[in-house]
C-alpha cells in the first residue's frame, strides 16, 4: 500500500508539470497581451513596450516558462502581472473560499441525493420513485444560473431570510455562515438530481444480484438487505462520480461564484485568463491539478474501504 | 427532555430566529456608503494603473495638486493653494497647503510632490499613463511649501493632467517600505479616506480620515467626511447588483445597473436616478492602411448609412446623444457648428457614394467591385454593448449593400490585434476632459500605430495639434480645434457613433452625492455625501 501511495504521489509530479507547460503554451499561443490591458487604450506604443519589458514579457516563451518554473520549484509562484500581488496569496485565498462553498454544497447534496436515490430504488415504481425521478430529471434540465437567481429572489429578496450575495466574512462568523447558505444550496442543489438518479440505478442493479436474493432468503428484513448488503456495493460508481464532481468543482464553480459574488477560484481563473495574467492562471491550474490528483487518490482508497476485495500493491 | 428532543428544539428555535430576524446584510453598517461594481481594481498605486475603477478609489485615498471642477473646464486648487505660470509658460510654481499629513502621520511636503512626479515619469516605473507628463522636464522642491515644474515647452493641458487620479501624491517612505505590495496591501495618501481592508473580488473598505482639513474648495465640506466608511463591493452579475440595490442594504449606489431597468427604477420612490453627462465618444475608426477603406467614398458611405439615433434609443435606452463630431459636446473646444459639417443619416447618399466608387449591387444585395464583395470586418470588444451595437450597424449597412463581419474579442486580445494593424474597422470609446486628450492621441501622425490606429496622417493637422498644446490664446485655440475637427470629419476616418450618458442610481436616503465626469469616474471625493437615518 505504501509503495502504491508513493508511486501515485510521484506520478503527480509529471502530471502537474505537463499541465502547467501545456497551459503556458496555449495561453501564449492565443492572441493577447497583459501589458496592453495595464496600459489601456490610449497608451502610446513605447509605453506598452516599456511595460512589457519591465514585466519580462518580451522574452522568448521558453525563457519565460523556465523563469516561472525555477521560481516555482523554489516555492515562489511569482506575482500577478496586473495587481503585483503574490500569486500564492491570491490563489490560496480564492481556493479556501471555493473549498468552503464546495464542501458545504457537497455535504448537503449527499445528505439529500443519496437517501432519495436509496428510497426510490427500495420502493421502485412507487409514487415516491416516479415523483422523485421526474423532479430529478427536471432539476438536471434547469441551468444553474436560473436556479441560483430564483433561489436568490425567493429566499433573499422576497422572504429576506438570507443575504443576497457576497462573502460576508470568515466562515466562523454568523455573517460568513449566512452568506454561504444560498450559494451552497444552489451548487449542491444541481448535484442532487444526478446523485439521486445514479444511486437509484446503481442500487437497483445491486438489488438484482444473487447475494441479495440469498440475504432475503435468509429472512433478513428488507431494510437490512438494502442498507447492509446492497447499498455498500452500489456505492462504488457513486463514489467515483462524487470524487470527480468534487474535484471538478474545486477547480472553480464559476457560475455560482459569479451569481453570488463569491470570490472563489473559478472567478479568479476566468478573470486571469481574460486579462492574460499568466502567473495567476498558472497558480490556479497548479491548485486545480493537485486537488484533482489528491481527490482521485482518496477516491481510490475509498474503493478499498467499500470493497475489501480491492487491494493496492 | 431527552437529548434528541432538546436537539430538535434548539434547531427549531435557531431556525425561527433566522426567519423572524431582520434581513441579514453583513455589509450594512451605520453611516456607510456601499458602492456596487461589476469588477475589482488591480492596484491603487497611481503609477501602476489606468483603469477607471481604480481612479475613483484613488480620488478618495489621495489628493492631487489641483482639481478639475464639476464643470469639466475650470482648474481649482487641491494640495496646491495657489500657482503661477511664467510668461513663457514653461515654469509652474505651486504653493502648497500647510498642515497636510499622510494617513501614516508623516507631514506632506514639496519633496513628496517631487518624488511622486519623478516616479510617475521614470521609465523604470513603467507607468501606463506616463505620456501625460511627457512634457515635464524637471520637478524642483524649492522649499517645503514650494514646488516648481519646468516643462519642455508651453503646455495648455499640464494642469488637466495634474488633476487626474494618476497625479495623486504618494508617500515615498510608504512605497519604499511596502515595495511591490504597495497599492494592494498598503496605501498611504493624504485623502479624506484611509485604506482599511481589501478582499479581492469581494470588497474594498476605506475609513474616514478624521484629520482631513484640506479638502478642495470645489466641495462644500472641506473637513473630514460625514461618512464613516465607504465600501466598494464587487458584484459581477447584473441581476444580483439590481437585487442588492433595490433591497436597500447590500449596496446603496451603483453606476452599473442595466439600462433596460431604468424606466421602472425611475418610478421607484425608494431610489433616486441621477443622469449626468461625461466627456466620452464611441466611434467606428477606419484603418487607412487597408485598401478596402482607402477609398473615401466607402468611408463616407458608412458615415451616411449609420443611423445613430437607433443605437442610442434601441440599445442604450436613450441614455446618451448621437455623436456628430469626435469631441464630446460637454468639453470646452468642441466644434460648435458641428451639425453643418457632420454626415446626416441618408441611405440614398450612402448608395450614391458607393455607386460613384464603382461598387455595384450584387445578386444578394451586397455590393461587388472587380468580383470582390464589399464586406467590412469590424473589430470590437466582446462586451460593454459593442456586440449589440455592431449587430445594429450590420443591419443598417446591409440596407445600402455593405456586409459586416463582426470580430469580437476580449480586451487582452484586441489591443494587440489593433497595434499590429490587423483591423480594417474597429469600434471603441474614449473618455476625454479636453480636446487635446482625444484629438492629439488619435490624430497626430506621431501616435501611429497606437493610439492613432487609423494610420491617419495630415501635416496640417499635426501642426495645428502641436500649436494647440502650446498657444495660450483662447480664441486661437478655438479656431485650431474647430479646424482639426472639421478635417477629421471631412476625411471620414471616423464614424462618431454616440456620446454615452451615465446614470447613477442610489437609495433615496443617500444625499450629497454629485457625479463627476472626469475620466468617467463618477465618484470623486465623497466628502459631501451623507446617509439620512
Amino acid at each position: 500500500m505504501r509503495v502504491y501511495i508513493a508511486r501515485r504521489l510521484l506520478l503527480t509530479v509529471p502530471t502537474i508539470l505537463g499541465t502547467s507547460l501545456l497551459v503556458f503554451l496555449i495561453l501564449h499561443l492565443v492572441p493577447g497581451d497583459p501589458a496592453s490591458v495595464i496600459a489601456g487604450p490610449t497608451a502610446p506604443a513605447d509605453v506598452v513596450a516599456n511595460i512589457r519589458t519591465q514585466l519580462g514579457l518580451d522574452q522568448p516563451i521558453l525563457v519565460q516558462y523556465w523563469r516561472y518554473l525555477s521560481s516555482a520549484l523554489h516555492g515562489d509562484l511569482g506575482r500577478s502581472i496586473l495587481s503585483r500581488r503574490q500569486v500564492s496569496d491570491e490563489v490560496a485565498g480564492a481556493f479556501l473560499n471555493t473549498l468552503e462553498l464546495v464542501i458545504a454544497a457537497r455535504v448537503w447534496s449527499l445528505l439529500i441525493g443519496i437517501p432519495i436515490g436509496v428510497l426510490a430504488a427500495a420502493r421502485r415504481r412507487s409514487i415516491f420513485d416516479k415523483l422523485s425521478m421526474v423532479t430529478a430529471l427536471l432539476g438536471l434540465s434547469l441551468p444553474i444560473f436560473w436556479i441560483g437567481l430564483m433561489a436568490m429572489w425567493l429566499f433573499a429578496v422576497k422572504l429576506g431570510w438570507l443575504p443576497i450575495s457576497g462573502r460576508g466574512g470568515p466562515i466562523w462568523t454568523g455573517a460568513g455562515l449566512l452568506h454561504l447558505v444560498l450559494p451552497a444550496l444552489t451548487l449542491g442543489g444541481v448535484q442532487v438530481p444526478a446523485l439521486a438518479r445514479l444511486t437509484r440505478s446503481s442500487l437497483l442493479e445491486a438489488l438484482s444480484q444473487d447475494y441479495v436474493r440469498t440475504a432475503r432468503a435468509k429472512g433478513l428484513a428488507e431494510r437490512l438487505v438494502v442498507a447492509k448488503h446492497a447499498l455498500k456495493n452500489a456505492m462504488l460508481p457513486v463514489v467515483t462520480v462524487i470524487g470527480l464532481q468534487f474535484a471538478g468543482l474545486l477547480g472553480g464553480a464559476v457560475v455560482t461564484e459569479t451569481i453570488f459574488s463569491w470570490p472563489g477560484l473559478g472567478r479568479l481563473a476566468v478573470t486571469a485568463i481574460l486579462t492574460r495574467d499568466f502567473p495567476i492562471v498558472q497558480g490556479t491550474i497548479l491548485v486545480s491539478a493537485v486537488t484533482f490528483v489528491t481527490i482521485n487518490l482518496l477516491t481510490d482508497f475509498l474503493y478499498a474501504v467499500l470493497d475489501p476485495r480491492i487491494k493496492y500493491t | 427532555m431527552s437529548s434528541r428532543t432538546a436537539w430538535w428544539t434548539a434547531l427549531a428555535v435557531a431556525l425561527l430566529l433566522v426567519i423572524a430576524g431582520p434581513r441579514p446584510t453583513a455589509h450594512a453598517q451605520p453611516n456607510t456608503l456601499i458602492i456596487g461594481q461589476p469588477t475589482d481594481a488591480d492596484s491603487l498605486d497611481p503609477h501602476k494603473v489606468s483603469a477607471v475603477i481604480a481612479v475613483e478609489r484613488m480620488y478618495n485615498l489621495y489628493d492631487t495638486l489641483v482639481n478639475l471642477d464639476f464643470d469639466m473646464q475650470t482648474i481649482t486648487p487641491g494640495l496646491a493653494e495657489s500657482w503661477t505660470i511664467s510668461p513663457d509658460g514653461k515654469l509652474y510654481t505651486f504653493k502648497l497647503k500647510r498642515g497636510v499629513k499622510f494617513h501614516s502621520g508623516k507631514p506632506f511636503t514639496a519633496q513628496d510632490v517631487k518624488y511622486s512626479f519623478d516616479r510617475w515619469r521614470d521609465p523604470a516605473t513603467a507607468s501606463p499613463t506616463r505620456s501625460r507628463v511627457a512634457e515635464v522636464e524637471e520637478v524642483i522642491a524649492k522649499d517645503d511649501q514650494t514646488v516648481v515644474i519646468r516643462t519642455k515647452d508651453r503646455s495648455n493641458y499640464l494642469l488637466f493632467n495634474l488633476a487626474s487620479g494618476f497625479a495623486s501624491i504618494v508617500n515615498s517612505e510608504a512605497i519604499k517600505q511596502h515595495g511591490a505590495n504597495y497599492g494592494t496591501l498598503a496605501v498611504d495618501g493624504t485623502g479624506p479616506f484611509k485604506f482599511k481592508e481589501w478582499v479581492l473580488r469581494d470588497r474594498f473598505v476605506v475609513e474616514r480620515n478624521p484629520e482631513y482639513r484640506w479638502g478642495p474648495p470645489m466641495f462644500k465640506n472641506r473637513g473630514p467626511a460625514t461618512l464613516e466608511r465607504v465600501v466598494w463591493r464587487v458584484i459581477p452579475e447584473d441581476a444580483t447588483r439590481l437585487f442588492e440595490l433595490e433591497q436597500g442594504g447590500g449596496i446603496n449606489v451603483s453606476r452599473w445597473i442595466a439600462f433596460s431597468e431604468l424606466p421602472r427604477l425611475r418610478k421607484d420612490p425608494k431610489l433616486r436616478v441621477v443622469d449626468y453627462k461625461v466627456g466620452y465618444v464611441v466611434y467606428l475608426g477606419f484603418n487607412m492602411n487597408k485598401e478596402l477603406v482607402q477609398d473615401i467614398h466607402v468611408r463616407r458611405a458608412v458615415n451616411y448609412a449609420v443611423k445613430k439615433d437607433d443605437i442610442v434609443n434601441e440599445i442604450f435606452y436613450g441614455v446618451g446623444t448621437p455623436a456628430q463630431g469626435p469631441v464630446s459636446p460637454i468639453v470646452a473646444g468642441t466644434l460648435k457648428d458641428v451639425g453643418k459639417v457632420a454626415y446626416e443619416y441618408s441611405p440614398a447618399k450612402a448608395r450614391a457614394q458607393l455607386d460613384e466608387a464603382g461598387w455595384k449591387p450584387g445578386p444578394d444585395g451586397i455590393r461587388v467591385k472587380n468580383g470582390k464583395r464589399l464586406v467590412l470586418p469590424i473589430h470590437a470588444i466582446a462586451g460593454y454593448g459593442y456586440p449589440d451595437t455592431l449587430t445594429l450597424i450590420q443591419a443598417q449597412l446591409r440596407e445600402v449593400g455593405i456586409d459586416v463581419e463582426q470580430v469580437l474579442l476580449e480586451e487582452a486580445a484586441i489591443w494587440g490585434r489593433l497595434a499590429a494593424g490587423e483591423h480594417t474597422v474597429f469600434a471603441m470609446g474614449n473618455p476625454h476632459s479636453n480636446p487635446d486628450e482625444i484629438l492629439m492621441f488619435y490624430f497626430h501622425s506621431r501616435n501611429r500605430p497606437t493610439p492613432n490606429r487609423f494610420g491617419f496622417s495630415d501635416p496640417k493637422v499635426d501642426a495645428l495639434l502641436d500649436e494647440g498644446r502650446t498657444n495660450p490664446d483662447k480664441k486661437r485655440l478655438e479656431e485650431i480645434y474647430a479646424e482639426v475637427q472639421k478635417k477629421v470629419i471631412e476625411s471620414a476616418v471616423w464614424v462618431p457613433l454616440w456620446h454615452p450618458g451615465r446614470v447613477m442610481i442610489m437609495n433615496a436616503h443617500v444625499t450629497g452625492l454629485r457625479p463627476h465626469a472626469v475620466y468617467d469616474v463618477g465618484y470623486h471625493k465623497l466628502v459631501d455625501v451623507s446617509i439620512a437615518p
